[in-house]
């Protein structure tokens, strides 16, 4: 490796591929966010698949998942209007 | 400031107008549109478990002329944003990128949001559960 060519030269010699690999541009950070945002995406694409053409199981999946769904306390309690005893 | 010599960028009014330029511009607007929208999916949420006369005046609400032409507006912001989100994560896979395949995929983003917003209504409509 010659490194007495230009400042240039030198540098393109020293970057290494590696930061490719792991995702590191000149920015040094974001891929995490690029990558969260897209699957993200993707699982809004399946949820509004699934709940346009089988609205029931999404419905029915939620109620067996989390009992009481439809329970008005659990909402009113979570945003916090919940009155003390 | 020095003066220079250098090209300016032109104003926006001047470029000729493109596909690719509304789909951008309303995938952004929509996006705006539904996260408003979900605040209304909440409102209606917490009408539902406030017991069955708050989730009557919501749907008297939504039910309404006003409300049903909010409510299809919104259909197809949903129906546009899903359409040109796919556009968009096809894209992200690096592929599309020919200006006849993007002016394509631009024209048919749209056309699917329209297919579909007329499809949901149709069967919203004979299904006969309008709000």
């Amino acid at each position: 490796m010659n490194l007495h060519v230009g400042t240039d030269d030198v540098r393109s010699q020293l970057r290494n591929p590696m930061k490719h690999a792991r995702g590191l541009g000149s920015a040094k950070s974001g891929v995490e966010h690029w990558w969260v945002q897209r699957l993200t995406a993707a699982a809004l694409v399946a949820l509004i698949v699934v709940a346009g053409l089988w609205p029931d199981l999404l419905l029915r999946s939620g109620t067996e998942a989390a009992q009481g769904l439809l329970d008005p306390q659990r909402y009113i309690a979570a945003v916090g209007l919940e009155q003390a005893p | 400031m020095a003066e220079t010599q250098r090209p300016l960028s032109p104003h926006l009014q001047v470029y000729r107008w493109q596909v690719q330029m509304m789909t951008s511009i309303l995938h952004r607007a929509t996006g705006i549109a539904l996260a408003v929208g979900g605040l209304l999916v909440v409102c209606g949420l917490l009408q539902l478990a406030a017991g069955e006369e708050g989730y009557d005046s919501f749907k008297g609400v939504i039910g309404s002329p006003v409300g049903m032409v909010l409510l299809f507006g919104w259909s197809w912001a949903l129906f546009y944003h899903l359409c040109n989100g796919i556009r968009h994560l096809i894209q992200d896979a690096g592929l599309g990128y020919e200006i006849s395949q993007f002016v394509r995929s631009s024209w048919l983003s749209v056309a699917g949001s329209i297919v579909l917003t007329i499809a949901c209504w149709a069967w919203v409509l004979m299904a006969g559960g309008a709000a």
